[in-house]
Parts: C-alpha cells; sequence; structure tokens
C-alpha cells in the first residue's frame, strides 16, 4: 500500500475515531429517550388493558382487507413494529397501502394475575376482530401474529371457523413446542415449575424474563456494545442503536395464570398442536383453520427455531400455504435493515394480492 | 513488520484466548452458576487495546482495524458457539432447576412477607392496598364484560327488529298483511 494511501486511511481513522469520542460522550450522558412509534395512530378501542390501534392510511389506494396484528403478550413493548421512521414494519406497511390495525396487550399489573389464555382467545380476540371490521367496514381481515401471538391468533381462528378471516400470517409464532430449542429445554417439567414461581410472586417477573432472555445469548450484549463502539461515528446506526437498546431493556411481566397455563400446556405439554388443548372446554383443532397462511420462520431464532414455527403448514388445513424461512433472528426478522429489504417485502408481496 | 506476521500473530493469540474463556466458562458450568463475565471477555479489549496502540506506534496499516474487528467477531461467534451447546444441554437445564427452585424457596416468603408489610402500612395510613386496587380493576372489568355483553344483545335485538320490520315492509307491499 503506497504511504500516501495509508496515511489518508489513518486519518479517515481517526475521524471516526474522534466522531466515537464524541458520540459516546453524547450517548452516556443523554438522559432523554430516543421518540419510538411515531406513525400517527389512533386508538379504536380499549378492553382492559388491551388496546386497539387503527395507523392513518397515507397511500393513495388502499387494500379493501384490513391487517390486524397480534404481538406477543407480556415480555416487551409492541413499538418494537414501529422503532423509527425510516426503520418501522408498520410505517412500511401503510406507506405500501394496507388499513393496518395493532393489538397492545397493554402493560399487565398484580390486578391482571387472573388472565387467561382462554380469555385472550374467547374474549379480547373475537371483539378486537369485530373493531376492525366495524372501524374498516370491511367484510374480511388478515390475522398477522408475531411471536406468541401467532399461536394465540392460530387458537382464536380454529375456534371461530366462521370468523372472516381470509389471510393468517405466522411470522416467528411458535407451533410445536417440541422443538422450541432452549426454552424447551429450560422449561421441561422435569426442571421448571411454573405454579411455584406463580405462587411465589403472583406473575412471571420482568426481571426473571429479563434474566432468562438475556441467558438465551449471553453474547448478545458484548456483541451489540461492540458493533455500536464500530460504528460510533455513524449517526444513524447510533440513532438506532438508542431506540433498540430502549425497547432491548423494557421487559414486561406477564401475568400469572396465563404464565402458568402457557408453560404447562404449550411448552410442556406441547398440546395445541397434538389437538389436545382445550379452551373453556373447547377443544383446539388446528385443521379447522382454512384460509391462505403464510408462515415465516428465521434461520437464527433462538426464541422460537424455524422447525417449531415450520410446524404450522403441517397442522393446518389451507390449500393455499407458504413457508419461507428469512435470514435473521427473532427480532430482526422484523425490525432492523435487514427486515426491512427481506421480511417486509416478502409479507407485503404475499399479502397484497390477497387483500383485494 | 509484514502483513502476514501481524495476522499470523492475532490468529493465535485470539484463538487462545478464546480457547482459555470457553475452558472457563465450561468449567464454571459444573459448579453455581454465579458468573462474573466480565473476567471472561476482558482478555479480548485488553488484547485489542494492546495491538491498536502497538500498531499507532509502530505505523501499521489501518487494515489491522478491520481485522481487529473480525477477530473480535469471530471471537464472540466461538464463544456464542460454545456457550450454546453447553446450556441447550439437559444437564445446565438440572442446574437451571435447581437454582431457581432454590432462589424461589428463599425470595417467594421474602416477598410475600414484603407484599403483607406493604398492605399493613397502607392500612395503617387509611389508604387502599394493591390488593384493593386489584380487586377494584377487578370488578371494573368484570362490569365493562357485562356492558360488552349487553351491546352485544342490544346489536342481535337490533338486528332481529330490522329483519322483522322488513318482512313487514315486503308483506304490507305485498297485501299479505293480516290485519
Amino acid at each position: 500500500m503506497a504511504q500516501q494511501d495509508v496515511l489518508k486511511q489513518w486519518q479517515e481513522e481517526m475521524i471516526r475515531q474522534a466522531k466515537r469520542t464524541a458520540k459516546a460522550k453524547e450517548l452516556f450522558l443523554a438522559t432523554c429517550d430516543p421518540e419510538v412509534g411515531q406513525t400517527p395512530r389512533d386508538l379504536i378501542y380499549r378492553k382492559g388493558k388491551a388496546r386497539l390501534y387503527r395507523y392513518r392510511p397515507t397511500a393513495e389506494a388502499v387494500y379493501p382487507v384490513p391487517v390486524f396484528m397480534v404481538p406477543n403478550l407480556g415480555i416487551s413493548r409492541p413499538y418494537i413494529f414501529d422503532l423509527l421512521p425510516g426503520n418501522s414494519f408498520i410505517e412500511y406497511m401503510v406507506k405500501q397501502g394496507f388499513d393496518f390495525y395493532l393489538l397492545d396487550w397493554g402493560i399487565f399489573g398484580d390486578e391482571d394475575d387472573g388472565l387467561t389464555v382462554d380469555e385472550c382467545v374467547l374474549r379480547i380476540l373475537p371483539v378486537m376482530v369485530k373493531k376492525v371490521l366495524e372501524s374498516s367496514q370491511a367484510k374480511e381481515v388478515s390475522l398477522l401474529g408475531y411471536c406468541m401471538g401467532a399461536p394465540l391468533s392460530a387458537c382464536y381462528i380454529a375456534l371461530h371457523p366462521e370468523a372472516p378471516v381470509r389471510n393468517f400470517i405466522n411470522m416467528a409464532g411458535p407451533i410445536d413446542f417440541e422443538k422450541a430449542g432452549f426454552f424447551t429445554t429450560w422449561m421441561d417439567k422435569r426442571y421448571f415449575d411454573a405454579e411455584k414461581l406463580v405462587d411465589a410472586f403472583g406473575g412471571m417477573p420482568a426481571d426473571l424474563i429479563r434474566a432468562g432472555f438475556k441467558l438465551l445469548k449471553p453474547t448478545a450484549d458484548l456483541s451489540s456494545y461492540t458493533n455500536l463502539w464500530w460504528n460510533m461515528w455513524n449517526d444513524r446506526y447510533v440513532e438506532g442503536f438508542k431506540a433498540l437498546n430502549k425497547w432491548a431493556n423494557e421487559y414486561m411481566p406477564i401475568p400469572g395464570c396465563f404464565f402458568k397455563q402457557w408453560v404447562e400446556e404449550f411448552y410442556q405439554g406441547n398440546t395445541m398442536v397434538k389437538g389436545e388443548l382445550t379452551l373453556e372446554g373447547r377443544r383446539v383443532d388446528l385443521s379447522n383453520i382454512r384460509c391462505s397462511v403464510l408462515v415465516v420462520g428465521a434461520q437464527a431464532d433462538y426464541i422460537a427455531p424455524a422447525a417449531c414455527v415450520k410446524a404450522m403448514v403441517d397442522v393446518v388445513s389451507s390449500r393455499d400455504t407458504e413457508y419461507v424461512e428469512l435470514p435473521g433472528g427473532h427480532i430482526s426478522l422484523i425490525a432492523g435493515r435487514q427486515a426491512a429489504t427481506v421480511a417486509w417485502p416478502k409479507v407485503r408481496g404475499w399479502l397484497g394480492p390477497r387483500s383485494q | 513488520m509484514s502483513g502476514a506476521g501481524w495476522t499470523e500473530e492475532l490468529l493465535q493469540q485470539w484463538k487462545q484466548s478464546a480457547e482459555q474463556g470457553i475452558e472457563a466458562w465450561q468449567a464454571m458450568l459444573g459448579r453455581t452458576p454465579q458468573p462474573n463475565l466480565s473476567q471472561y471477555w476482558m482478555p479480548f479489549f485488553n488484547q485489542g487495546a494492546l495491538l491498536l496502540s502497538q500498531m499507532v506506534r509502530e505505523g501499521g496499516s489501518p487494515e489491522v482495524l478491520q481485522l481487529w474487528k473480525r477477530f473480535l467477531d469471530e471471537g464472540i461467534e466461538a464463544w456464542s458457539k460454545a456457550l450454546e451447546g453447553a446450556m441447550a444441554s439437559e444437564g445446565f437445564a438440572a442446574a437451571f432447576g435447581k437454582y431457581l427452585d432454590q432462589y424461589l424457596g428463599a425470595a417467594g416468603p421474602v416477598h410475600k412477607e414484603m407484599k403483607k408489610a406493604g398492605e399493613a402500612y397502607l392500612k395503617a395510613l387509611g389508604l387502599p392496598s394493591r390488593n384493593q386496587i386489584a380487586e377494584m380493576t377487578s370488578q371494573i372489568s368484570w362490569v365493562e364484560s357485562r356492558i360488552e355483553e349487553l351491546e352485544a344483545k342490544i346489536e342481535g335485538v337490533m338486528g332481529s327488529l330490522a329483519s322483522l320490520q322488513a318482512t313487514l315492509e315486503k308483506a304490507r307491499r305485498e297485501g299479505t298483511l293480516a290485519s
């Protein structure tokens, strides 16, 4: 390498280093939180802690079939789907012409410890779907379940075969819990007593959820801080990191009864996929699902490994099914630069023609 | 100083560091899991910082910085894979379950006692307790549900009335309505 080139590269590196130092100071001394969830929306309906939001359409032409997104309950906040302008799944979908609705299950407290899976599937979801249809004046809806929201939505469709659900998208939602990787092993009934935990704390505390997720990938923080240092000179990267870091450290508790049922029925018994799960005495039969189904798994998902997500296509009766396995992890499947170029266009491309 | 020499030296040092760290972690998994991870990550950063300052002094190519970052990423990935293997084991799950059991045995009663003490304190101040607020919230939720049920029933009745009205209108038009 010519001496001049080396000198030039060093100069560039020195400038970057100066920017890194300045940014680091700014980052660690900053007191204000990044502004997340900025896509304009309206509160359509509330039931208990659950809130239904409709995002204001911005596209000239809007698909007649609205999209209703059901995320995970507890664990984390749903603003990950609308992190920052230009880095938001919801903003993208709205711009693509989808009439987009999001269910926010809410932040649970002691008063919610009696909430059950039954109530979510048989009381909350049916009302929310009805409100989506009323608000959009549509006859059918597309359900998009992410993570825990996918099996809950699947239970809802299976128990309401008459419901006007035209399409169902399962994004990183565990279905066959025997293949759910670390969590299947850790929550094996020989080692994990959900009842004892609920008895001790009333619900699953946010701090324990944090510990569990940190344990899942102990090198994640190290890796993200290394990348932050490397990209500290880049304003856009730092902005994204701050927002994502805020989200990644904001864990939510899970109500006691729900958690116990979730662990014992889904993880330990794997009853849903076996057709043995009953909610309020009604058996959940996933073969009742006949709408078009798209299943999206992530290649490096530790929370819901691709194999346990993929199981969905084998248990439904739908004629129109598709399974795709995309690069990324549980979160990077739906948030971040890679998601914007891979997963979002895939969802749009599949859903668009089926939303006419 | 040749580029190949640097690369080789770096690679060896990182490999050694990663191996030592992995060994330490695996040894630790056999004991009570209360790890202080920073002591195992530190060698990576210390070596990186040392090499960086050495490079600046000796005027090496900045490409080595890229190399260092790559080694760092690869080191973390190697760690991640090693930990993954250890943590996916039944042994880890059993140890984790035992640890959680002990924690719940100790923290559960403390949590309950603290709750009781908090309740007593609020009662002494004449303030509603968490349980009372929780109870009230549940009642509000119940009232909300009842309202929703009534709304649904009213909607049903309105629907029936509308269809009845339509039937009557039709019968009236056709002259089949009995007087």
